[in-house]
């Protein structure tokens, strides 16, 4: 099996763009990913790419040039970018192409998502009723994880406060203004105990990925970085999912501990040598229980881990250090790769102002999603 | 109650079929039956009473399951 490296990231900006398409925003991140490889468009053997709501990432042949490689839509929810990622790191593994772009881009208006019960193989009546709505998952997790395991609403608030401060260390990122924990506690609840400073909005970007099977000459110039692990899961029977109209008796698994396990498996590394992470975090509470299933802390001892700060950039494990979906927004196709290439550039050491001290030599990243589905990575210098 | 939320704005129509010029919040709630299936619903009572382990009864299930708090639930609740 071969081994795949990372040789090239790349984004577009993130966040509101009136008169540009998701296809623009996408040509602009394959674009900045090809040139970080030091490679062209004709150097590409196969590529994978999606978006949730904005097309089919295959037409962008008509821009980028027909050379007729195999270009594979890929169309997975919140883990659009991840299943991309992985089909890409297959055909490498295989050794059916050596030189892979993968990218994900999205453009979502204002507002909520409104998904439309039939496509979730569900009644009429759930929508009508006023249930298709995400953020009324998130609301009632992280309620009921707050009540089993003492966290607080200010634990909720500290995680918006880090996210924006992050974002405004970050050139690319959507919400760049800090906001004080008080400011976010005042602000207006969108689903009870979350306020809208808690909540990540649906927004517009674009990241791609350029990967390469290591040891070939495009390493070489593009400082690699290994990618260990791209892992996959949908949910288990008695998980808590969006969208779930009933949940049964006993413990909740959790869908994004068992894509976390596996991809930590693959990579022969655990959670305690992570040095850098990006996780799911539609919401705070989303990150803060993220946490918990991804092997970084026991339930309940989120508190603790805030309290110290251990989360921010100068922390033992820093979260989200490009602000996450909460300062970037969430172009469904584009959040996962922009988790790896955010973990890549930190472990490039070029991060800039928010560049984790030290160095970091490995890293994690985590989607989550709706109905039920998590893509992880691990990533190594 | 096995945990709840409240929804504070209108959903997008479609798929929510608004019931009036005005939107009022509603709560969102995951009820834990006496076998432990927890069933999602609405509970149509006051917000602002609802907590995690308030007792409540089925009123309809013709759309999505409904519930309101048991009268003494509601009472109770008040006098606090």
């Amino acid at each position: 099996v071969n081994a795949v490296d990372v040789v090239g990231v790349g984004l577009s900006g993130f966040g509101r763009f009136p008169g540009r398409t998701a296809r623009d925003l996408a040509l602009d991140a394959i674009r900045a990913a090809l040139d970080d490889a030091g490679l062209t468009w004709t150097d590409v053997q196969a590529a994978y790419g999606g978006s949730d709501a904005s097309g089919l990432a295959d037409t962008l042949v008509a821009d980028l040039g027909l050379t007729g490689i195999p270009f594979t839509n890929v169309k997975n929810g919140c883990a659009t970018g991840g299943s991309a990622l992985i089909a890409g790191t297959n055909a490498i593994r295989a050794g059916s192409s050596d030189l892979v772009l993968v990218v994900g881009f999205d453009k979502h208006p204002r507002g909520a998502f409104d998904p439309m019960p039939a496509d979730w193989g569900l009644p009429e009546s759930y929508g009508t009723a006023g249930l298709m709505v995400t953020t009324q998952f998130f609301g009632a997790k992280i309620q009921r994880y707050m009540y089993d395991h003492g966290i607080s609403s200010r634990a909720l608030a500290l995680v918006a406060e880090k996210a924006f401060h992050n974002g405004s260390l970050n050139p690319t990122a959507w919400r760049r203004e800090r906001l004080s924990v008080a400011q976010i506690l005042a602000a207006e609840l969108v689903s009870d105990p979350l306020t809208k400073y808690m909540f990540c909005s649906p927004g517009e970007g674009a990241a791609a990925v350029v990967l390469a099977r290591r040891g070939l000459p495009a390493n070489a110039s593009a400082s690699p970085v290994q990618l260990r692990a791209a892992v996959l899961r949908t949910r288990r029977f008695g998980t808590f999912e969006v969208f779930s109209p009933a949940l049964p008796p006993g413990p909740l698994g959790s869908v994004s501990q068992d894509a976390s396990v596996a991809a930590y498996e693959l990579a022969g590394i655990g959670p305690d040598e992570v040095q850098v992470a990006q996780l799911q975090d539609t919401d705070s509470g989303a990150e803060l229980m993220h946490l918990a299933e991804c092997g970084f802390c026991a339930d309940g001892e989120q508190e603790k881990l805030f309290a110290e700060q251990a989360t921010w950039i100068g922390g033992w494990l820093p979260v989200n250090t490009d602000g996450g979906c909460l300062a970037n927004g969430e172009p469904v196709g584009a959040s996962g790769l922009r988790q790896v290439h955010e973990v890549v550039t930190q472990l490039r050491g070029r991060a800039g102002e928010r560049q984790v001290p030290g160095v970091p030599k490995v890293g994690f990243t985590h989607v989550y999603g709706a109905p039920g589905v998590s893509a992880c990575t691990v990533l190594v210098v | 109650v096995w945990t709840f939320t409240v929804q504070r704005y209108a959903p997008k129509s479609p798929p929510f079929a608004s019931t009036g010029a005005v939107f009022r919040p509603f709560v969102v709630a995951y009820v834990e039956t006496v076998n432990g299936l927890r069933v999602a619903g609405i509970i149509e009572s006051d917000p602002g009473a609802v907590r995690i382990g308030s007792r409540v009864e089925l009123v309809s299930a013709d759309d999505v399951p409904r519930f309101r708090l048991v009268a003494a639930e509601a009472d109770r609740r008040t006098a606090l």
